[in-house]
């Protein structure tokens, strides 16, 4: 305990240095802006910032990653209660409810609920990371080769079981990134792989490009192919937003269950902010007394999805920090972002670097109480930013990509390689593929192949070490479990239904 | 985050025809999708033919890509049989128009950024990749082209202190 004091004693003292704090707050005030417009999420603004960051300290880096990603699960909420579109796929839900009570009269009140909601969830969050942080990175340190590598392959398997979309397609895109992550000199032998005598193509495939293009590019693409959605803004005034206590009494226990459940469902591999929404939602609406006002702006449809996401967004930092397994993309994200700063992801960040590990946590509670305290008054500026129609966002948004990868490495092939993954993108898109686990897969490619040749080479080539270890036997059995149970035909209907509700 | 596609949905209901299965395979997307990975799988498998492989216990560098390039190529092939035996949804239309102008901007903005510097470059690309939007308007095109340029100039060269070159 007082180890644990110490510790965020430590976090605090980096976290709190005032150019910490100023990116905390840029971080969080731009994640709650790209939440509020939809078109543009978080994992499109971690990839155009992620070559700026490079110049930063990796921990100033980390802290405006990071606000990034939960600052929007904010601002999405703010545009589904009030406009009725989701800012963030997170905040699907919300809408239901959300603009329901706003059509009421009770828009302060949803929004009031959703912030302090979100805020407790976030404050549970940290917390749980603090505290789950150092013995799981103590566990990840007995870890050997086979252990590795059978810990991988339960994160692969885990993500696609729990993301939406075709199982076969899913796990099809990640061994399509396990093949984009050979390209380049392998660290083994020194040969090159799939270079074809391109010099820049000696370090591999690069990063950023690969995320911008998969994520910005090809979203950019993909959103050009609709018609220009009509963002008629609520024009009632926004009131009340002190909610009046038999509005928050109301709505206590649903942030319990929601903070509970996303705190859960985040730190499974694959979960995250919308599962763990529309999850909450599904459990709100089943044990109502009443389940029939659900759709009719029932404060607990708020409440229990809004606290879900954010308490999600929050755990899903655990497996990333102290095993350095990107559980999403935003987690691949941050993973990149740790390697362009020479950082080693895995569980002797915490033992080498332990102001990075703590003050990242320090600074995520900081942030989530920047987040109530300014957003709330700053709400009536959110709302009149989505007056800026889709064409004049989306080319600054390819331009900040063209000028972010450039200035990576002053190359203007990093350029090329960006707007050739956008088209492989959009193309994946058509084909109804899934880029996240391509991304994971990319991300852990190279890894997972170091730690195979390792495994094999202690084994003499016997494949058997990995169901031998029994650690490494009870993650490979997680995995097929999983697997089993993503085939099976009932679970699947299941996970359906709670992805189209 | 998607915007929902209406105009798709539109189109396939005034063609009177239902919205899954396609007129030669029963399942287009999984068709396409199949051959698309087989195809990844074959170059991945031609390309790595001159890296060793080795064995396992001493693995080659061309030891994890034919693994790999034999598991995608199953993968295409799963995709390919599903799609040709069981119903599918179609392949959704390409909007060319904007993949030629947003990519199209991109690629100037690459070949025009070292030698004409930020503004220019950044001032190119804005307007080609506007042209992409369904109903552009001239006037607003070099407006955002003229504000988007001069911003990315103070923002990343001088407020980011970024090595970049403005002018020519």
């Amino acid at each position: 305990m007082t180890e644990l004091l110490a510790n965020l004693a430590l976090g605090f003292g980096v976290a709190l240095s005032w150019q910490n704090l100023l990116y905390c707050l840029i971080g969080t005030l731009l994640g709650t802006l790209i939440g509020v417009l939809p078109g543009i999420g978080p994992v499109t603004t971690i990839a155009m910032l992620l070559p700026i960051t490079f110049k930063l300290e990796p921990l100033s880096a980390l802290i405006m990653l990071a606000g990034i990603y939960y600052g929007s699960q904010y601002g999405g909420s703010t545009t589904a209660i009030l406009v009725n579109l989701p800012g963030e796929a997170s905040s699907i839900v919300t809408t239901l409810d959300g603009h329901q009570m706003a059509k009421q009269g009770r828009a302060g009140d949803a929004l009031a609920v959703a912030a302090l909601g979100s805020f407790f969830a976030g404050c549970v969050g940290t917390l749980l990371i603090a505290a789950a942080g150092p013995p799981l990175a103590g566990l990840a340190q007995k870890f050997g080769p086979a252990e590795y590598f059978s810990l991988m392959v339960l994160g692969l398997v885990a993500a696609v079981v729990m993301a939406s979309g075709s199982v076969l397609k899913s796990f099809a895109m990640i061994f399509f990134g396990l093949l984009l992550g050979l390209v380049g000199t392998d660290v083994d032998t020194g040969a090159m792989r799939y270079t074809f005598g391109i010099g820049e193509l000696s370090d591999g495939v690069s990063f950023v490009g690969l995320a911008m293009g998969l994520f910005g590019i090809a979203e950019i693409l993909r959103n050009l192919d609709g018609a220009e959605t009509d963002r008629s803004v609520l024009n009632s005034k926004v009131s009340g937003l002190l909610p009046k206590m038999s509005v928050l009494r109301d709505s206590v226990p649903s942030v319990l269950r929601g903070t509970g459940l996303g705190s859960v469902l985040g730190l499974l591999p694959g979960g995250g902010a919308v599962l763990a929404s529309f999850a909450a939602y599904t459990l709100e609406k089943k044990i109502a007394r009443d389940p029939s006002r659900f759709g009719q702006g029932a404060i607990e449809g708020v409440a229990g999805p809004e606290s879900a996401n954010n308490a999600a967004a929050q755990t899903s930092f655990i497996p990333m920090l102290t095993l350095g397994i990107p559980s999403n993309a935003v987690m691949a994200l941050m993973v990149g972002a740790m390697i362009i700063q020479g950082i080693e992801p895995g569980p002797e960040v915490m033992t080498k670097r332990p102001d990075l590990f703590w003050g990242m946590v320090a600074s995520m509670w900081v942030g989530n109480l920047m987040l109530v305290i300014i957003n709330l008054p700053l709400i009536g500026m959110w709302v009149s930013l989505l007056r800026v129609p889709y064409r004049l966002m989306f080319p600054a948004i390819m331009l900040f990509c063209c000028i972010g990868v450039y200035t990576l490495n002053n190359s203007s092939f990093e350029v090329f390689m960006a707007a050739g993954f956008g088209l492989m993108g959009y193309m994946l898109l058509k084909f109804g593929f899934e880029p996240t686990p391509l991304l994971l897969g990319f991300i852990l490619g190279p890894l997972m192949e170091e730690n195979l040749r390792r495994a094999m080479r202690y084994s003499q080539g016997d494949p058997s070490v990995f169901i031998e270890r029994p650690l490494s036997a009870t993650l490979l059995g997680l995995s097929a479990v999983f697997m089993v149970v993503a085939v099976l035909p009932a679970v699947r209907k299941k996970r359906d239904d709670v992805f189209t509700e | 985050m998607s915007r929902p596609h209406e105009p798709q949905a539109r189109e396939a209901a005034e063609r009177g025809s239902s919205s899954t299965g396609g007129k030669i395979f029963r399942g287009p997307t999984e068709v396409a999708s199949g051959l698309f990975l087989l195809v990844c799988a074959v170059l991945a498998w031609w390309f790595g033919q001159g890296l060793k492989v080795g064995t396992a216990y001493r693995m080659g560098p061309g030891y994890v890509p034919m693994l790999l390039a034999w598991a995608t190529g199953a993968f295409g092939a799963a995709l390919l049989v599903t799609g040709l035996l069981t119903r599918g949804d179609r392949l959704e239309a390409w909007r060319f128009r904007s993949m030629v102008l947003v990519l199209g901007a991109m690629v100037v903005f690459g070949l025009t950024v070292e030698r004409a510097g930020l503004l220019i470059a950044s001032a190119l690309a804005v307007s080609l990749s506007a042209l992409a939007a369904p109903s552009p308007r001239l006037r607003e095109v070099v407006l955002l082209a003229a504000c988007l340029a001069g911003f990315a100039c103070v923002l990343f060269p001088l407020a980011l202190q970024l090595p970049l070159k403005v002018l020519p």
